[in-house]
């Protein structure tokens, strides 16, 4: 198994690769679903504010 | 007769119910496809004879520059319609898909220099097409920098579609002009086009990779486009009832309610 | 806005009386604000004393890099000055006359991308040839430099205008209108450096300049149409 990580002594590289791969993804994703969740929450407060005034 | 039914997709009202399945359906051919292509590139494809193991970051590396010029020519296409049919929704496409190409673009530079150091001894080498990536890189920060300095969306809107346009036509003269200086000073004896000679396993992995980033970059921009569609239309009738907080409450919200002057 | 008795205060309508009548005013109006005007190429020079100042003052390695320091310090030069096309013509509303005056949008804008060019990059192209001997080039790299600047800045002003006109009354101000025209300058920065290193290493620069010709020409074709856009689209 660690033979497989180390990669011929290219591990490093190739993990720094899929590793910044997944991170961007992952930040990617979790923006995502916070600016909906956002939105979400910022029409409903608007359409309230709309009902009330 | 097809380009009728198409039509009736274009406004954000009868866009956003399907776009959310929609989302989900390409987010999972993404994983699949991504799951089937990281297996034939890691456990079925060889190491290669002079590269060894680090050419298997092509995997990533190639589908990743590829998706960050498809999707700006996409944007351009989505920003042409945006302009000359004077629509919203093309225009909140265009909108959507930049961060996911400027992403895919990094990603490309980021796994080129990995790429480079073990088979070409640097981290940066100045060919043809990772210079180019690096100015569609900033094609697209310009995208999202003009984007957020303009308030108004629709002018936002056709202020990127323009400048869209005018970096679409710029982009091949970009890679033109720096194949062209890089072949002059580099003897072209360093080149991110060398990659191993494919086996086919190497060829399949890297294809199943691309339509994963494919439909990755679909389900996100889909998932985007929602949002936006949320931020702009918040006080319009249809949209209460999407994102009301219960169906119970759907029927009681009031803001929900048939109101003239909605949409 | 100041009318002189001898022409009209308002455009005329006819396209090259509105396009002379824009890049007159222009014309005129860089006149009284010389200092602005001057600011630019003191700024050119500048930069490109800068260079030498950071790395040893070597004359054949300064030969080699001349022509893409003064081609970047250009390409600066030109971007600082882009700010001072529509900024005066949008702060008082002159602008928006021109959208609804009856002479052509893309005329006059012509005219005022004409004027911006003869007061800014006109001079850098006879600038270029003390940079030049600031950096050891000989007499024919010198003439090839100003060649490559004149051929090349009409296509950089035409960019430049085009973004500058998209980021009009936005916040992001220079750095914005940077992060757009650099990229976008990538091959006339390519090839108007290129020509004179070209012409020092035997191969000839016609290719170059002509390059940058073509370029400049299809820009002015196609320039005046897309500007007149960008000025509608920014005053939605």
């Amino acid at each position: 198994m660690t033979e497989w990580l180390a990669m011929g002594g290219h591990g490093f590289f190739i993990w720094s690769s899929y590793g910044m791969f997944a991170l961007a993804l992952v930040i990617e994703i979790v923006v995502l679903r916070r600016s909906r969740r956002s939105a979400i929450e910022q029409a409903r407060a608007m359409r309230a504010d709309s009902q009330a005034s | 007769m097809a380009a009728m039914n198409w039509f009736r997709f274009a406004s954000p009202a009868s866009f956003y119910p399907i776009a959310g399945p929609l989302t989900a359906v390409f987010g999972w051919v993404a994983v699949a496809l991504a799951v089937a292509g990281l297996y034939a590139g890691f456990v079925i494809a060889p190491t290669d004879a002079q590269q060894g193991e680090s050419y298997r970051i092509i995997f990533i590396h190639v589908p990743a520059a590829w998706m960050a010029m498809l999707i700006y020519v996409v944007i351009a296409f989505w920003s042409l319609f945006s302009l000359t049919l004077n629509a919203r929704l093309p225009a909140m496409m265009a909108q959507a898909l930049a961060p996911t190409g400027a992403m895919f673009a990094f990603i490309a530079l980021w796994t080129g220099a990995f790429w480079g150091r073990p088979t070409w001894g640097t981290y940066w080498v100045w060919d043809a097409r990772l210079t180019s990536t690096l100015v569609l890189l900033f094609l697209y920060l310009g995208l999202i920098a003009l984007r957020s300095a303009i308030d108004d969306p629709r002018r936002a809107d056709r202020a990127c579609a323009l400048l869209a346009l005018v970096g679409v036509v710029n982009v091949p003269i970009i890679y033109f002009s720096v194949r062209w200086w890089n072949t002059l000073h580099q003897g072209a004896t360093i080149s991110m086009t060398a990659a191993p000679k494919m086996a086919q396993t190497m060829l399949t992995a890297m294809l199943l990779m691309t339509f994963a980033a494919w439909s990755y970059a679909i389900a996100t921009a889909l998932h985007r486009v929602r949002t936006l569609i949320i931020e702009r239309e918040a006080l319009s009738d249809w949209v209460g009832r999407f994102i009301a907080e219960s169906p119970a409450k759907a029927a009681n919200d009031p803001a929900a309610a048939p109101r003239h002057g909605g949409v | 806005m100041a009318a002189s008795s001898r022409y009209p205060a308002s455009p005329p309508a006819t396209a090259l009386a509105a396009l002379r009548w824009a890049c007159l005013r222009d014309l005129r109006l860089a006149l009284r604000s010389r200092g602005e005007v001057a600011l630019v190429l003191v700024f050119f020079v500048l930069v490109g004393s800068m260079f030498p100042l950071a790395m040893a003052p070597e004359a054949s390695l300064l030969r080699a890099i001349a022509p893409g320091i003064a081609w970047v310090s250009a390409l600066l030069a030109t971007l600082l000055s882009l700010p001072r096309l529509f900024s005066a013509d949008h702060a008082d509303g002159t602008l928006e006359q021109m959208l609804l005056a009856p002479a052509p949008l893309s005329a006059l804008l012509s005219g005022k991308v004409l004027a911006h060019w003869l007061t800014t990059s006109a001079p850098l192209v006879l600038l270029s040839a003390l940079s030049g001997l600031q950096f050891n080039l000989d007499g024919e790299g010198i003439a090839i430099l100003a060649a490559s600047l004149l051929l090349g800045t009409p296509l950089l002003t035409w960019l430049g205008a085009v973004s500058a006109a998209l980021a009009l009354g936005t916040r992001g101000g220079s750095t914005l209108l940077g992060l757009l025209v650099l990229p976008l300058a990538v091959p006339v920065l390519i090839f108007g450096a290129g020509s004179v290193e070209s012409a020092a290493a035997g191969l000839g620069a016609e290719a170059h300049l002509s390059l940058l010709a073509a370029g400049s020409i299809l820009a002015s074709m196609v320039g005046p149409a897309t500007l007149a856009l960008a000025v509608r689209i920014a005053h939605e």
